[in-house]
């Protein structure tokens, strides 16, 4: 289904940040500082024409923010959009409205992307009447009563308000307000999420039937990873603002090289009782992109985490004495809590035995879970000096001892580069970044690390 | 369905459409709010049929009638002049529709562009037009009229200047907030996406669907402006004698109380019963337009 390789749209080092609590005041107090939300860092895509990108993330990872400003509806903070070689962001008033004839979007929700006292042939001829398509009012209602046998909606429905519509049937006059205006790029906005079951199919059928006979490009933006099979040539795979993986449907499916990507695809329930169920879970919730992680944006959450290379031992223990290093910075580990506990049960309280408490619930009981493997020697050492730190208040201290130890990891101080798979599939990950493992900062990472752990 | 059906041109159905929905509007109102339109409809009726319906000339002095309480030829009486109250009182209803209707309009006129421009473009514009808003809302209505009256002068056209001034703040306020809601509605992103202009987008998208609150606003601002005007004439400083007002009938009787009550108080009911019956129209149509109302 995919056409020519020359891309219809060109996006690179697309940034939104919004300013959160912005005021003149706020910024004139030294005391007070604007927070940003880092909605969009850096994006680059290129969308071929005549192909279908699905673009998926969980909610909040900022990709109907990224929907909104190839279309420029909203001004990027930084980067370059450009459409069939014109840079988008440099258009002017004039070029921005002759974008919008060969770029329109669908969006989320029919109920409230409607304008309530419109009717419906007021919404179609509207865009009509913007851009000077058909002669006269009567050319264009007549067009209008063709766009709505198109989204499989009779001239019945021209004069009704969408107070009296379903919302499968706003959803259709949506879509046929995005095409009143020819145009030849469409985004699509979670056009299904907020609709029943049934009706989701028949929309998607339909975008599917009107891609082919209009020659769309689309951008199909969701969470819904079913639907993107089901619609796209492409995905592309969002994190916290940014893209981590990107590739044909099939090789993205069937072998998913993001952890991140992974899990989600992990996440697709499966209708066969008999499958066993393999999910990967995921730690933790989606951090904050006001201030998301350093390096690899995922490494908090991630699975795979790379350990250093001097680390013999298995990745799964290691991944749980790092992400008690990261417990132990947030400070969620509490060994008050835990003292209490030790003395409402009569039993001996003093640091040792708070510290062993802490190391069975902190690190034995979770290495556990992960894996069979016992947790070597010198590992638990520094865990246990780690936790010594903490039970007798020097959290900073805690924090360091493990990082002195070598539970420090590149996908933490490096962002990671765009890298090429062998299933030709784009990943964002140090697990497959060639470029890093070359990386002379890496080498001398490496040396230290190896002093660290002698 | 043929090309033709659809094509038939639709100015009648918009027509036929803005009634049926005037008409459902009237049905969901109280019956309160009914009586009240209605009774609006007279008052109306009354001050564009003055010359009609009233028995005598507001200006006729006829001192062998003087101070004749209310009979059959006179049913509010006469005043010291042997003027017929009634047809005072019903050529004062110009006066005070005139005052009520226009100012509220100029009110609307003002308040309504900046509010929602100040809300739609936001920043500094925003900042600029709702603080000057705000410096003459931060005015006494009635102290803030007195003050430029006294500078100006008073007749129709200044009491109807004042008036609307120390109004438009309000609808300012009111519009603003109903922008910033709905400028945030997707409708208003997709007609930003058809490639609409802001003009067009806040003429055609926004402020139709903003203006609801502001009708019912107007309406209890008509029966304000009323008594401001009343209370302005009754202080002499609004439309000047002989020309009949409410205000300055109330003003020239209070002389003669309470032996000659009927110059004062005939007067001081008109401007009861039509205020009134704008306060309970707006409250019928607050109902009908406030969503969290109806719920209950």
């Amino acid at each position: 289904m995919s056409g020519s390789d020359e891309p219809l749209l060109e996006v690179s080092g697309l940034t939104k940040h919004f300013a959160q609590n912005d005021s003149l005041l706020r910024r004139l107090r030294p005391d007070q500082s604007v927070q940003t939300v880092q909605a969009v860092d850096g994006v680059d895509l290129r969308i071929r024409d005549g192909e279908t990108v699905g673009l998926v993330g969980e909610s909040g990872c900022g990709k109907s923010t990224f929907g909104r400003l190839v279309l420029r509806l909203l001004d990027p903070t930084a980067g370059s959009i450009s459409y069939r070689g014109e840079a988008v962001d440099e258009f002017d008033a004039a070029a921005l409205r002759e974008y919008r004839s060969h770029a329109q979007m669908i969006f989320q929700d029919p109920f409230g992307s409607l304008n309530p006292r419109y009717t419906v042939r007021e919404t179609l001829v509207e865009p009509m009447e913007v851009h000077d398509i058909g002669a006269s009012s009567a050319e264009r209602v007549q067009q209008s009563t063709e766009l709505l046998e198109r989204v499989r909606l009779g001239a019945e429905y021209l004069d009704r308000y969408p107070h009296e519509l379903s919302g499968g049937q706003r959803q259709r006059v949506a879509i046929a307000r995005a095409l009143a205006v020819e145009p030849e790029f469409v985004v699509a906005d979670e056009p299904t999420s907020a609709l029943d079951v049934s009706v989701q199919v028949e929309i998607l059928d339909l975008l599917g039937e009107l891609q082919e006979e209009m020659d769309l490009t689309l951008l199909f933006i969701t969470h819904d990873l079913s639907v993107i099979r089901h619609v796209s040539d492409r995905i592309a795979v969002m994190y916290l603002g940014n893209l981590v993986e990107i590739g044909e449907t099939e090789s993205v499916f069937t072998n998913p090289s993001h952890p991140y990507t992974q899990a989600l695809l992990s996440s697709i329930p499966n209708p066969d009782p008999s499958a066993t169920p393999d999910r990967i879970p995921l730690a933790g919730d989606v951090p904050t992109p006001i201030d998301p992680p350093s390096g690899c944006q995922f490494h908090p959450r991630c699975p795979k985490i790379v350990p250093p290379e001097e680390w013999d031992h298995d990745q799964r223990i290691w991944r749980e004495l790092f992400r008690l290093r990261t417990r132990l910075a947030n400070g969620e580990i509490e060994p008050d809590a835990v003292r209490s506990t030790l003395v409402d049960g009569d039993e001996r309280a003093d640091d040792d035995a708070v510290v062993d408490a802490l190391y069975r619930n902190q690190v034995e009981e979770r290495v556990g879970n992960a894996t069979d493997r016992a947790v070597p020697d010198s590992a638990a050492t520094v865990a246990r000096e780690a936790l010594a730190e903490l039970v007798v208040g020097n959290d900073d201290d805690a924090v360091a001892r493990l990082e002195d130890a070598g539970f420090v990891t590149v996908c933490e101080t490096e962002e990671p580069d765009l890298t090429t798979t062998e299933h030709g599939t784009d990943v964002r990950c140090h697990l497959h970044s060639e470029a890093t493992r070359d990386h002379p900062d890496r080498d001398e990472l490496r040396e230290r690390n190896r002093e660290k752990i002698l | 369905m043929t090309a033709e059906n659809v094509q038939r041109p639709s100015r009648r159905e918009r027509i036929a459409d803005r009634l049926r929905s005037a008409r459902e509007t009237y049905g969901r109102m109280g019956r309160a709010s009914r009586i009240s339109l209605w009774l609006i409809v007279l008052i109306v009726g009354a001050a564009v049929l003055a010359p009609v319906v009233a028995p005598y000339s507001p200006y006729q002095e006829n001192y062998d009638r003087s101070l004749q309480s209310p009979s059959v030829d006179h049913p509010a009486g006469t005043d010291l002049t042997g003027r017929d109250v009634l047809s005072r009182i019903i050529f004062g209803t110009r006066v005070s529709l005139a005052v009520g209707v226009g100012s509220v309009l100029l009110g609307v006129l003002l308040g309504v562009p900046i509010g929602s421009v100040g809300g739609y473009f936001g920043g500094w514009i925003d900042e600029f037009a709702m603080r000057s808003m705000d410096v003459v809302i931060s005015f006494p209505a009635l102290v803030l009229a007195l003050a430029i009256i006294g500078v100006v002068g008073g007749s129709l056209w200044n009491l109807i200047l004042v008036i609307g001034v120390v109004f438009s703040p309000q609808y300012a306020r009111l519009i603003h907030g109903e922008v910033l809601s709905i400028k945030e509605s997707e409708y208003v992103e997709a007609a930003q996406g058809i490639g609409l202009g802001n003009v067009s987008v806040l003429w055609r998208h926004i402020l139709p669907n903003a203006i609801g609150p502001v009708i019912v606003q107007a309406t209890f601002h008509v029966a304000l402006a009323i008594i401001i005007e009343a209370s302005l004439s009754f202080l002499g400083l609004g439309v000047q004698p002989p020309q009949p007002t409410w205000g300055v009938m109330i003003a020239d009787g209070r002389r003669y109380l309470p032996a000659e009550w009927w110059i004062s108080v005939f007067p001081g009911f008109a401007i009861m019963i039509t205020v009134l019956a704008f306060n309970l129209l707006g409250d019928g149509l607050r109902e009908v337009y406030d969503p969290q109302l109806v719920d209950q």
